[in-house]
């Protein structure tokens, strides 16, 4: 894992990096409106100092992994002015944005991951929800009609384009059509000083909408899958010597061969996340919600180069803490695996 | 693989499959219809039979004072004795030559008798006599007259504006559907892979004869013809207009946000006004009028599906846009599965470093949200160094080569071990070689799988990208980005039928992929993440 997460940082780092352009003409434009005395020869210079632009990019892949503070407000055993001490990704310390100077990055992250993560789990939960048992009805009912026609659901679920179902979401519940669910944002301003039953409602009225969205991406996917994993486990040996002692379908397919199909499902996980990570770049800008993604989004429209791998390495730190834990719930359940049996991710 | 010229038994097995058959269908009509874009929405006329006053007034315009040049100089030389002066005799020269080329477009004008006179006077002045100078601006007056009197008249020709609109990649695509079913109907004499080889070739070359040879055709801003003729400047006879008669880009921004004929408000009368509305949210620009060859302000067929927030028709855009985004779908697939196809082959095949290397580089882009790695990489692509369609192509592409690399590897590490690979190696062939004669096309089978999924994966990407705004920059629009331009839910006309396309070449390339994994393998392959 830990090899991994170096890849991942290096990656980042260097394809931000090979952008074309000058980043700190960026920052300059943002500056530019903002009366100073300092003129702008010497801002830029200061702007350059202070970001690193003109060191090696050793140092500054260096200073952006952290976590101490390479640039020239660093800690005087650095040889910076001791202004700051720790920087970097390792101590959770992006700066400033460079499009608003004075907004640090770090405190906008954990307030937007604060948003973004109980979403995404919530997502991710009612997938699983509904794909269980989904995909195992439809593998125990296979060649049927009826299996047939939540297949061909299934397969339309998959490819509606996320936007699109958001945005009919929101022609349909919203406002114009049955009224049933706020769609912007994820709390209304009437509520701000009720009680907090009542504002717990409204944030989960509002966030019904962008969940099923989110959901409905993976959720296909997923059913699919557990549907095939389900089925392998049907034409096993020991389910059909289970059904040969004499024990009945139902009691045979509920006590061993749907825990078994249920194993990989769990590893499903690593390819659900990542896609359920990405996916709220748009939910989150359709239903006006300030997440992770939103901001990533904000970031690269205004080309702020701190932003973007702030947001783009924790998206991918995130979704590879949630392959770690879907590995280790995969250990723990099955007792075939063990640690030091298998090849260290 | 060998392909078996008379029935390929994966192909019947493909075809017997009745979503592979929809499948199929659906692409081929989506491709179909947006190959045909130009021809079916297009604000020029197939065939236009009309009389070009624009030349002939601007050659008539420049006449008389090229002639009172003419004389100014000729009675200059004249004035300083030296009428023979080389000088003297180049800028003469140079003016008559400039008299000879208006002459050349007038003189297709019908009742040029006056011509006549004018060109004498020219010829005697090329002498450069002050007298014949004189006579010569008198009759070049003589013709201003005579077309101001209408007695010379443009002539009417017949010009086809739409065919000669087309450059060497409209022509390419107009010729695709025509050539798949060349190849089709050929698959059973040459094997399906022989015959669109020759049917696509057969088009490159003529799309490229017709590069080659293209003029570039006068009225070329969107409009600009209609325009012409609300003018005056093109006088028409008879028009024969596609049966959408709007560009993609041509606006009119008195019609903005009319809602689709469906619509009860979408039914306006003879003012532009629906009787029914309440007022649509478009700052009107004055009352809404149908150029030339367009249906009435209150027909129902004038925008069938409505138009968006500069008056453009939306059926029309809906068309132009399946190019982008079906073409960006099959390139980006075509890419990713032959970078994943080589990779995972040789990983396999190779095993040791190269394996290890591979598959940790799989490891690596597998965590990453791609999304997010595509949004990066397409926000900072210089639009100067890499065009934005490419630069979207080779993005998808290099995040989503890795299922089809996994599939593969798998396939071919089963493969490497079998014995004619072995035979091939023991033959002492170059590992290359064999890799990519042996090994390959053994293994190729799941990436063709991944290929289906990989299309309709790469045409979500790109019309989220372009919902987003960060679409393929060029002045046509793609599903998503007309999506994207819409979204809300007062004009949800706009954005219900692009975002429809979408979905359906989605779900037409994910059919495609399951018939095709069952017809060559029924566990040969899964699909890819959403």
């Amino acid at each position: 894992m830990v090899p991994t997460l170096l890849w991942i940082t290096l990656v980042v780092f260097l394809a931000v990096h090979a952008a074309p352009g000058d980043p700190a003409s960026v920052a300059e434009d943002a500056l530019a409106g903002v009366p100073s005395d300092v003129d702008v020869e010497a801002r830029s210079a200061r702007f350059r100092a202070e970001h690193l632009l003109d060191a090696p990019l050793w140092r500054q892949y260096l200073h952006f992994v952290g976590p101490f503070d390479l640039s020239p407000d660093g800690p005087t055993w650095l040889g910076g002015s001791g202004a700051r001490r720790w920087h970097g990704l390792l101590a959770f310390e992006f700066g400033d944005e460079w499009g608003r100077p004075g907004v640090a990055i770090a405190p906008e992250i954990a307030r937007r991951l604060r948003v973004t993560v109980p979403l995404s789990a919530a997502a991710l939960f009612l997938a699983y929800l509904v794909a269980i048992p989904l995909g195992a009805w439809s593998a125990l009912r296979d060649g049927r009609k009826r299996a047939g026609v939540v297949a061909g659901a299934l397969l339309f679920v998959h490819a509606l384009p996320s936007f699109w179902l958001a945005l009919l979401a929101i022609l349909v519940f919203g406002p114009t059509g049955l009224d049933l669910f706020p769609v912007f944002g994820l709390a209304s301003s009437a509520t701000e000083g009720a009680g907090a039953w009542t504002r717990a409602l409204d944030v989960l009225s509002h966030a019904v909408l962008p969940v099923v969205v989110l959901a409905a991406g993976s959720l296909a996917w997923l059913a699919r899958h557990v549907r095939g994993s389900v089925l392998q486990e049907l034409r096993s040996d020991y389910v059909r010597t289970a059904l040969s002692t004499g024990a009945s379908e139902l009691e045979v397919v509920r006590r061993h061969a749907l825990p078994n199909a249920l194993l990989p499902v769990i590893t499903f996980l690593g390819t659900v996340l990542p896609a359920l990570v990405g996916g709220s770049v748009v939910v989150e800008s359709v239903f006006g919600i300030e997440g992770i993604g939103k901001y990533a989004y904000e970031g690269l429209l205004r080309r702020d180069l701190n932003v973007i791998l702030a947001t783009t390495t924790l998206s991918a730190v995130l979704t590879l803490v949630g392959l770690f834990a879907s590995d280790l719930a995969y250990a723990l359940l099955d007792p075939r695996i063990r640690w030091g049996s298998r090849r260290d991710r | 693989m060998t392909v078996d010229a008379r029935r390929n038994p994966r192909v019947e097995r493909f075809l017997a499959r009745r979503g592979g058959r929809i499948g199929i269908w659906t692409l081929a009509i989506l491709g179909t219809l947006a190959a045909w874009a130009p021809f079916l929405a297009n604000d020029r006329p197939y065939v236009l039979v009309a009389a070009d006053r624009g030349s002939l007034e601007r050659a008539r315009d420049e006449l008389a004072p090229l002639a009172e040049s003419l004389a100014r100089i000729a009675h200059a030389a004249e004035d300083a004795g030296n009428a023979a002066s080389p000088g003297a005799r180049e800028s003469i020269a140079d003016e008559a030559r400039g008299i000879e080329a208006r002459l050349g477009v007038l003189e297709t004008a019908t009742g040029a008798a006056a011509l006549a006179e004018l060109r004498r006077a020219l010829s005697a002045s090329r002498a450069g006599s002050a007298r014949s100078a004189d006579e010569l601006v008198t009759a070049a007056r003589t013709v201003r007259d005579a077309f101001a009197d209408g007695r010379l008249v443009p002539p009417t020709v017949r010009t086809f504006p739409l065919f000669a609109s087309l450059d060497a990649l409209d022509v390419f695509c107009a010729l695709l559907p025509l050539a798949g079913l060349a190849a089709w109907s050929l698959r059973r004499r040459l094997g399906l892979g022989r015959a669109l080889l020759v049917a696509c070739g057969s088009a490159v070359a003529l799309a490229a004869i017709v590069g080659i040879f293209a003029e570039k055709a006068p009225f070329a801003a969107p409009g600009a013809l209609k325009a012409a003729v609300a003018r005056g400047v093109l006088q028409v006879d008879q028009a024969w207009f596609p049966p959408i008669p709007f560009g993609y880009a041509e606006t009119n921004l008195a019609e903005a946000w009319r809602p689709p004929t469906w619509l009860p408000a979408g039914r306006l009368d003879a003012e532009g006004r629906s009787p029914s509305t309440r007022d649509v949210s478009a700052p009107s620009a004055g009352r809404p009028a149908a150029r030339y060859g367009e249906p009435a302000i209150e027909s129902s067929w004038r925008h069938v599906l409505g138009t968006d927030a500069l008056g453009r028709d939306v059926a029309a855009r809906t068309l132009w846009g399946g190019r982008i985004s079906l073409t960006i779908g099959v390139l980006a697939a075509l890419l990713l599965s032959a970078i994943g196809a080589l990779l995972g082959a040789a990983a396999g095949f190779l095993g040791g470093v190269a394996d290890t290397l591979v598959s940790r580089t799989i490891e690596v882009v597998l965590c990453f949200p791609a999304f997010f790695l595509v949004l990066c990489a397409i926000a900072w692509t210089d639009p100067d160094v890499v065009p934005v369609p490419f630069a979207i192509v080779l993005v998808i592409a290099a995040v989503g080569w890795t299922s089809t690399a996994r599939l593969v590897r798998a396939e071919s590490l089963r493969v490497a071990a079998s014995d004619h690979v072995l035979a091939a190696r023991a033959l002492g062939l170059h590992p290359a070689r064999v890799l990519v004669r042996h090994v390959l096309p053994n293994a190729i089978g799941p990436a063709l799988v991944a290929f289906g999924f990989a299309a309709g994966g790469a045409i979500g990407v790109e019309s989220s990208l372009a919902f987003l705004g960060l679409g393929a920059q060029v002045p046509l629009p793609s599903w998503g980005g007309l999506v994207g331009e819409a979204r809300g839910a007062d004009q949800a006309w706009a954005w219900i039928a692009p975002g429809m396309l979408v979905f359906l070449a989605v779900l037409a390339w994910v059919l495609v992929a399951e018939a095709a994994r069952e017809a060559l393998d029924p566990r040969a392959a899964v699909e890819p993440s959403p």
